[in-house]
């Protein structure tokens, strides 16, 4: 049992856990600006709202019972109890089952940005459909159903996931993969836009992208290094290769588009970052800066078939959130199984190439556990909510545009 | 040099030299578009 001592708090880890929490909190108006750019013009508010939206939807339902079902008492290593509603019992003592040396409520907000931005990342495959009341009931549903459990069996020391040893530094498979795999049922589900596959639907404002990819970027610091939970060694390693991965995913996806297309694309640049920065995550805390600039380039080369094969299907995940947080999670989380090495986290464990082969199975159940819990739970809200509120915008308000219909707000008044 | 300083030097490498086959010349651009007339323009083309 660990002593007192343990649980002094350190003033620098604090301060670095707080200022990660503010980072991550940029990186949901930064996707709101990403996605933004990516749909027509019509919609960009609407698709800027989304994200936005959640940022308050959830911060509220994190202090009430979000933080409490993810992190709470342990039951049954599936879910936490409600012993922390309202955060009660969540202070300003360090909790030394989470981080022994800052306050409780600094790791309580530092994570309340993960469940922010998780739900936000889904909005990228309805945007221009779906009806504002359905997004505001799903997305309060998954937070609480799918994302906060989820939460808990890979970062509560009890959850099921933690103890057979599943690596997860920063959410490969919390924040990623279940907002990929979700993402996907919802296009299934809401069907294609109108028009789709018959007109172009060009992203209405490229460099609105740039700037909500380079924002994203920035703020991965926070989501990253801030998961060390301390201003140390461990933070530094997971700031280089966070920084080295997207760089690589950028350069390779780029080249990628050059080679087929002819042309070094400016938003392939972009989402090769982001892919970059998502493969990364899980494997932040674990591997060294050589092994960033495998999964980097490899994310740069998978997501981009991906999103090719995507087109193939006409499946309408409007801006292939699947292709780059699915299987780019998919790939992170299995990569951190290759990867991995106790020289960079004493507290992880090796993977295949460092002598640990076990580590890449655990890894796979981790990423099909998370897989088949987004999908089906993701799929059943969708159901329920639909029983109440139609999920999709009607005809003429998809025609006319999400901004006007459902907000009455244009974009833009030029 | 372990396997994973292999593997990064090869997809690097990959990258890199990729570049020099890649063509330089740019792509014809497309058709200008005609923007809509709107406000004073509209009035004087009227």
């Amino acid at each position: 049992m660990e002593g007192p001592d343990t649980l002094k708090i350190d003033s620098g880890d604090t301060a670095w856990v707080l200022a990660s929490a503010a980072l991550v909190l940029l990186m949901t108006p930064a996707l709101g600006f990403f996605y933004g750019g990516l749909v027509r013009k019509k919609n960009a508010l609407s698709t800027i709202m989304h994200s936005f939206f959640i940022l308050a939807l959830i911060s509220v339902q994190w202090v009430l019972w979000g933080y409490s079902i993810a992190f709470g008492p342990d039951h049954f290593h599936l879910f936490g109890g409600l012993e922390w509603f309202g955060l009660n019992g969540v202070g300003l003592e360090p909790n030394k089952d989470y981080a022994a040396t800052i306050p409780h409520q600094a790791f309580m907000v530092f994570q309340m940005m993960f469940a922010v931005i998780t739900p936000a990342l889904i909005t990228g495959a309805f945007a221009e459909r779906k009806r504002f009341k359905a997004f505001v009931i799903f997305t309060l549903l998954w937070a609480t159903f799918i994302y906060d459990p989820l939460a808990h069996w890979v970062w509560s020391p009890n959850g099921w996931l933690h103890q057979l040893g599943a690596l997860d530094f920063a959410g490969g498979t919390v924040v990623h993969i279940s907002s990929g795999v979700s993402a996907i049922v919802c296009a299934l589900v809401l069907g294609r836009r109108l028009g789709f596959g018959e007109e172009k639907m060009e992203p209405h404002d490229t460099t609105m992208v740039v700037l909500g990819a380079s924002l994203l970027w920035f703020g991965w610091f926070g989501f990253n290094a801030g998961s060390a939970l301390s201003a140390g060694g461990l933070a530094t390693s997971a700031f280089v290769v966070t920084n080295t991965a997207s760089a690589m995913g950028a350069l390779t996806w780029m080249t990628m588009s050059w080679w087929r297309k002819k042309q070094p694309s400016v938003i392939g640049a972009a989402c090769g970052a982001v892919a970059g920065l998502v493969a990364i995550t899980p494997a932040s805390g674990y591997v060294n800066v050589m092994g960033s600039v495998v999964i980097g380039f490899g994310a740069g080369v998978i997501c981009y078939a991906a999103v090719h094969l995507r087109e193939r299907t006409k499946v309408d995940d409007a801006l292939d959130v699947f292709a780059v947080h699915g299987i780019g999670g998919t790939f992170g989380a299995l990569a951190t199984g290759l990867f991995a090495t106790v020289s960079i986290n004493a507290a992880g464990g090796n993977g295949l190439f460092y002598g640990n082969p076990k580590q890449l199975g655990i890894q796979l159940v981790a990423v099909a556990a998370t897989w088949v819990w987004a999908g089906v739970g993701t799929f059943v809200i969708l159901k329920l909510v639909n029983l109440f509120v139609p999920l999709r915008v009607d005809e003429a308000e998809e025609v006319q545009g999400l901004d006007v219909s459902q907000h009455g707000e244009p974009a833009y008044a030029i | 040099m372990d396997i994973t300083t292999v593997l990064a030097v090869i997809s690097s490498a990959a990258v890199f030299l990729a570049w020099f086959v890649l063509p330089s010349k740019g792509v014809a651009a497309p058709p200008a578009v005609e923007l809509p007339q709107a406000g004073l323009a509209q009035e004087i083309a009227a």
